[in-house]
C-alpha cells in the first residue's frame, strides 16, 4: 500500500510564557511520534483530552508549528520544514474538518461564499459558472439542496453546518482529510447521519481520512486502523478488529472498559477497570513510560525508560514493557 | 444551457435573512431607540433645510431688532446683532453634525484598519503598533489642537483633523481586542487551512465580524465628536464668526445670561441630540449583540 | 408515595421571535431510592424540565402544571419557600462544576459555610463532615486538599467536589444535569461509580439528564425519552433497551454506533428535529417517523399505558406496523 504520510519522531511542543522570575515552561503536547498513513485508509486517533491528538492533527495542516521530526507527504514534501509558500500549495491537498460546525463557518458569509472560498483562492481564473456548478455538485454530494445556497450559517442546524464544512473541505479534491472531533458536538441522531455521510464519501471518493475522536464507538464504526494516544505518546496501533478484540495495552483496556455500552445487561455484568488518579500534566510528564503513574501492571523498569512501539506478531504495535506477544 | 438553468435556480433561491436584517428587526422593536433615531433624523433634516429656506440669513446683522425674545417671527429670538437664532441654531447644528460625522468616518477607517491589522498579525508588529498608540495617547488633546490651530490658522478642516487624529486611538484599541478574540475562532482557522491569504482573512473574515462592535462604537463616537467640537468652539478655536456651531452659540449665550434664550435653545438642541445618540447606542448594542 | 411527582408540566419562553415551547405536557414520578434517566437530544426539553423542578428557569419563562416534591407543591410558591427546599432536600449538579463553585473561596469555606448556616453545626463538626464527604467521593488526601481553591483541582476532581457539596445537607433527591458530558471516559467511569455508591449508601433518589444511552444503561433504573419538549416513552431500562415501543426510541437506539456489535451501516433518523416555535399539529415526531399515518398529524396523541408504570405517547397500536 502506498504511504500518503510518513511521520517520523514528530514533536509538537508549546512554549509557555514565563513570568519575571520563572522561566517559560514547555508543554510536551506530542512527543516523538512515528506512524504512517496509507492511501485510502481511515486512521482513527483516540485518546482523552490532553493526550495531544488535536495538537497532532493541527500540526499536520500548519495550525500548530512542528517542533521537530519529519512528516513526509507523498514521500517527498517535508511538512516540518515547509515555508509559507510551500504550505500554500500543500493545503490544497490536506483539508481539515473542525469540531464545532457552527463556529467553523463565518456567520457573515452565505453557503455559496463559504464553499466557493477555496476555489477562489486556488483557481482564481475559474469562471463564475464553473464555480457555481462545482459548488452545487458538492452541495448535492453532502446532502444539501440547491435552494439553501444563499442562506447564512446561523439558519442551519449543527448537522447541516457540518455538511457545509465537509463540502468546503472536499471542494479542492484533497488527498487527505483530517477530522478533528468532527461529530462530537452533534446530537445522536444527527451524528449518525454525518458519520454515514463521511463513510459514504470516503468510499465514493477513495479519500484518506485521519479521524480524531474521543468516542471509541464512533472510531470503531468508521476507521480501518486505530492509534491510541496518551500524554503525547502512542500506546497502541492496530487494525480496528485487533484493537477491539485484543487490546493489549493496559491503557487501551482501561479505556475500552470505561465506555458505557447502550445495553443494560452488559453494563450490569461488566467489570470496569477503573483508572486511579488523573492525567499527569504534559508540562512535566512522568519519566519513563508516561502511563506508569496510573498503570495497574507497572514495574520498576517502566519508571526508568520509555518503551518503544514493538510488534506483537499479529500486526498490532504496542508500547509496553510488560505486555508480550 | 444547463449551467444557465442552474444560475437562474440559484438566483431564485430564497435569499436568507442576513445578520443585518435580523439586527434591523430587533432595533425596530426597540421603541426608545427608534424614537431617538427619528429625532436625530428630524434634527439633521432641519439643519439642512431651515437655513436654506428661511427668510433670514445667519450672518447679516440687523441692528434694528437685536436681542428680541422668542416670538412668532423669530422662534428662538435674535442675538446681539439682531440675527435670527432659529437659523443660526440650525446652521450651527449643520456644522456640528458635519464635523462629527466626518471625524467619525475618519476614525472608523483608521481605527478599524489599524486595530485589525495589529490584532491579526500579533507578536512584535502588534506590540510596536500599540506602543505607538500609547505614545499618541500621551499627547494632550487641547494643547495639540491649539498648537495646530495657531500654527496653521483657524479653519474647519483643521479642527476636524485635530479631533479625528486623537479619537481613532480608542477605536483602534477596541478593534484590536475584538480581533484578538476572533483570530482564534474556528472559521478563521478554517480560512487559513483553505489557503486564504492574511490580507483576505482580515478583509473577508475579521472585519465583517467586527462590524457589530464597530457600529456600536461609532455611534458612541459621534456624540463624543459633537462634544469635542463644542469644546473647541467654546475656547474660540475652530469655527469662526459669522459661521457658528452649537458650541460657539452656547459659549456666546453663556456670556449673556440676561437674554436666556441665547443659551437655552442651542443647549436644548445639543443635549437632546446627545441623549438621542445615547439611546441609539443602547438600541444598537441590543440589536447587534443579542444574548 | 413518590418523592417527586411532575404533572402536565409546560414550560415556554417568550422571545422576540415568538414563543418557544420547550416543555409540553410532561408527567412522570420519581420513587424513593430510584435512579431515573432523562434522555433526549439538544432541544428536547430535558434540561428545562429539571430547571423547572429547581425553579431555576430564565425570567422570560412561562410555567404551568404541577410539581410535587415530598407532597409539597413547588410551582407558584415564593422564592423563600423554594429556597428552603432547594439545597436542603433537593440538590442539583451541573455539567460545568464552576457554575456552582465560587472561584475565590476555598473548598473548605464553601462547604463548612453551608453546614454551619443550614444545619447549625459547629465549625469543627462541619469541617469533619466536609472531609468525610470528600473522602466518600474519593478525593485523595481529602484532609489536605480541603483547603485548596477550585481551580487547583482537575476537571474530574471538581465534579467530585461538586457532588460532595450537593450531598452536604443529605438531600432526598439529587438532580444531575449532564454530569459527565464534559469529562473523559475514564473519568466518567469514576463519576458514575460514585453516583452508584451514593445510591446504595444513602438510598438517595437521583435524576440524571444525559444524551448518552450508554450512561443510562450503566446507572439508571428507569428512563424517560424526551423529544421536542415531549415525553415520548417511559419505562424500566430493560424494557426500553430491549423492547422499545415508540418509533423514536427504536430509531434512536439503532442510530448509536456501539462497541458491543459491529454494523455495516448505521440506521439514521432522516431530517432534523422540529422548530420549537412552530411545532406541528399532533405528534412531534411525525416528520421523521417511518410509521407515520394520518392520525399522527392532527388531534391529541394517545397515551398508552402498560404494566410497571410504563407508557408511551404514540397513536400506533401495538402489533401494527
Amino acid at each position: 500500500m502506498e504511504k500518503l504520510l510518513e511521520i517520523k519522531d514528530l514533536k509538537v511542543y508549546f512554549k509557555l510564557k514565563g513570568g519575571l522570575l520563572c522561566r517559560g515552561k514547555t508543554v510536551y503536547a506530542v512527543d516523538n511520534i512515528s506512524f504512517d498513513v496509507y492511501k485510502g485508509e481511515v486512521l482513527g486517533i483516540v485518546g482523552e483530552s490532553g493526550c495531544g491528538k488535536s495538537s497532532l492533527a493541527r500540526s499536520l495542516v500548519g495550525l500548530n508549528d512542528i517542533t521537530g521530526g519529519r512528516v513526509l507527504f507523498l514521500g517527498k514534501d517535508n511538512l516540518a520544514s515547509a515555508n509559507s509558500s510551500r504550505w500554500h500549495s500543500l493545503r490544497k491537498d490536506i483539508q481539515f474538518i473542525f469540531q464545532d460546525p457552527v463556529a467553523s463557518l463565518n456567520p457573515r458569509m452565505t453557503v455559496m461564499e463559504i464553499i466557493a472560498e477555496p476555489l477562489n483562492v486556488y483557481y482564481r481564473h475559474m469562471s463564475k459558472e464553473d464555480v457555481l456548478t462545482k459548488v452545487l455538485d458538492m452541495m448535492h454530494l453532502v446532502g444539501l439542496s440547491d435552494n439553501q445556497i444563499n442562506r447564512y450559517p446561523q439558519e442551519f442546524s449543527g448537522g447541516q453546518c457540518q455538511r457545509i464544512g465537509i463540502a468546503r473541505a472536499l471542494i479542492l479534491d484533497p488527498h487527505l482529510i483530517i477530522c478533528d472531533e468532527s461529530v462530537s458536538a452533534l446530537d445522536v441522531s444527527i451524528k449518525a447521519q454525518i458519520i454515514n455521510l463521511l463513510k459514504d464519501l470516503q468510499k465514493k471518493l477513495s479519500l484518506t481520512i485521519i479521524f480524531i475522536s474521543h468516542d471509541l464507538s464512533v472510531v470503531k464504526y468508521i476507521c480501518d486502523r486505530v492509534l491510541v494516544m496518551y500524554l503525547g505518546n502512542i500506546m497502541e496501533l492496530a487494525t480496528k478488529e485487533l484493537l477491539y478484540r485484543m487490546h493489549y495495552h493496559p491503557y487501551t483496556q482501561a479505556l475500552l472498559s470505561a465506555v458505557p455500552v447502550a445495553n443494560p445487561q452488559l453494563e450490569r455484568n461488566k467489570k470496569t477497570k477503573l483508572l486511579e488518579g488523573d492525567l499527569p500534566s504534559p508540562i512535566n510528564p512522568p519519566h519513563g513510560c508516561v502511563f506508569s503513574t496510573r498503570c495497574p501492571l507497572v514495574e520498576s523498569r517502566c519508571k526508568e525508560s520509555r518503551p518503544m512501539l514493538k510488534p506483537m506478531g499479529d500486526g498490532s504495535m504496542v508500547a509496553c514493557f510488560v505486555v508480550n506477544p | 444551457m444547463i449551467v444557465g438553468k442552474k444560475i437562474s435556480a440559484v438566483i431564485n433561491a430564497p435569499k436568507a435573512k442576513g445578520f443585518w436584517q435580523n439586527a434591523y428587526r430587533r432595533f425596530w422593536h426597540n421603541k426608545f431607540a427608534m424614537a431617538s433615531l427619528l429625532l436625530i433624523l428630524i434634527l439633521a433634516l432641519l439643519c439642512v433645510f431651515v437655513p436654506m429656506f428661511s427668510q433670514f440669513s445667519y450672518y447679516k446683522p440687523d441692528f434694528t431688532g437685536s436681542l428680541q425674545s422668542p416670538n412668532l417671527v423669530h422662534f428662538f429670538g435674535t442675538d446681539g446683532l439682531g440675527r435670527d437664532l432659529f437659523v443660526r441654531s440650525f446652521i450651527g447644528g449643520r456644522i456640528t453634525f458635519e464635523i462629527a460625522f466626518a471625524a467619525t468616518v475618519v476614525v472608523l477607517i483608521i481605527g478599524v484598519l489599524y486595530g485589525s491589522i495589529a490584532g491579526f498579525l500579533g507578536g512584535r508588529i502588534d506590540s510596536l503598533m500599540m506602543r505607538f498608540v500609547d505614545v499618541l495617547y500621551g499627547v494632550p488633546f487641547l494643547f495639540f489642537s491649539i498648537l495646530l490651530l495657531t500654527l496653521f490658522g483657524q479653519s474647519l478642516m483643521l479642527s476636524f483633523v485635530a479631533i479625528a487624529a486623537i479619537s481613532w486611538l480608542d477605536m483602534a484599541r477596541v478593534v484590536r481586542g475584538q480581533t484578538l478574540s476572533l483570530k482564534h475562532k474556528e472559521f478563521v482557522e478554517a480560512a487559513t487551512v483553505c489557503g486564504v491569504s492574511k490580507w483576505k482573512i482580515i478583509t473577508r473574515h475579521i472585519i465583517p465580524n467586527l462590524m457589530g462592535v464597530v457600529v456600536v462604537y461609532a455611534a458612541l463616537v459621534v456624540p463624543n465628536m459633537i462634544v469635542l467640537s463644542a469644546v473647541l468652539s467654546f475656547f474660540g478655536l475652530g469655527v469662526m464668526e459669522p459661521m457658528t456651531s452649537w458650541g460657539l452659540l452656547i459659549s456666546d449665550g453663556s456670556q449673556n445670561m440676561d437674554s436666556w434664550w441665547l443659551l437655552l435653545f442651542p443647549a436644548i438642541l445639543m443635549t437632546s441630540t446627545l441623549l438621542a445618540f445615547a439611546f441609539v447606542v443602547n438600541g444598537l448594542r441590543d440589536a447587534l449583540d443579542p444574548r | 408515595m413518590p418523592i417527586l411527582e411532575v404533572k402536565n408540566l409546560n414550560v415556554s419562553f417568550k422571545t422576540i421571535d415568538g414563543i418557544v415551547k420547550a416543555v409540553n405536557d410532561v408527567s412522570f414520578t420519581v420513587e424513593q431510592g430510584e435512579v431515573l434517566g432523562i434522555v433526549g437530544e439538544s432541544g428536547s426539553g430535558k434540561s428545562q424540565t429539571v430547571l423547572g423542578i429547581m425553579g431555576l428557569l430564565a425570567s422570560n419563562s412561562i410555567v404551568s402544571g404541577s410539581i410535587k416534591f415530598l407532597g409539597q407543591e413547588l410551582i407558584g410558591v415564593s422564592t423563600a419557600a423554594l429556597n428552603k427546599v432547594r439545597g436542603n432536600k433537593l440538590s442539583i449538579i451541573f455539567q460545568d462544576p464552576m457554575t456552582s463553585l465560587n472561584p475565590y473561596l476555598t473548598i473548605k469555606s464553601q462547604m463548612t459555610e453551608v453546614l454551619t448556616l443550614h444545619k447549625g453545626m459547629s465549625k469543627r463538626d462541619a469541617l469533619a463532615e466536609s472531609i468525610r464527604l470528600l473522602d466518600f467521593v474519593r478525593i485523595p488526601e481529602a484532609k489536605e486538599r480541603v483547603g485548596l481553591y477550585p481551580h487547583e483541582f482537575s476537571g474530574g476532581m471538581r465534579q467530585r467536589v461538586m457532588i460532595a457539596m450537593a450531598l452536604l445537607c443529605r438531600p432526598e433527591l439529587l438532580i444531575a444535569d449532564e454530569p459527565t458530558t464534559a469529562l473523559d471516559v475514564t473519568v466518567q467511569a469514576q463519576i458514575l461509580q460514585i453516583l452508584r455508591d451514593l445510591q446504595t449508601e444513602f438510598k438517595m433518589s437521583v435524576v440524571i439528564i444525559t444524551h448518552d444511552m450508554g450512561v443510562v444503561a450503566n446507572i439508571c433504573d428507569r428512563v424517560n425519552v424526551m423529544y421536542a419538549g415531549r415525553l415520548l416513552e417511559s419505562g424500566s431500562i430493560d424494557n426500553i433497551f430491549f423492547d422499545a415501543k415508540h418509533p423514536y426510541t427504536q430509531a434512536l437506539l439503532n442510530s448509536i454506533p456501539s462497541l458491543d456489535h459491529q454494523v455495516e451501516k448505521l440506521i439514521t433518523i432522516p431530517g432534523e428535529p422540529p422548530n420549537l416555535m412552530s411545532l406541528p399539529q399532533g405528534c412531534v415526531f411525525q416528520g421523521r417517523c417511518e410509521k407515520v399515518h394520518n392520525d399522527c398529524c392532527n388531534g391529541d396523541i394517545m397515551v398508552q399505558e402498560f404494566a410497571d408504570k410504563r407508557f408511551m405517547k404514540c397513536n400506533l397500536a401495538l402489533g401494527q406496523g
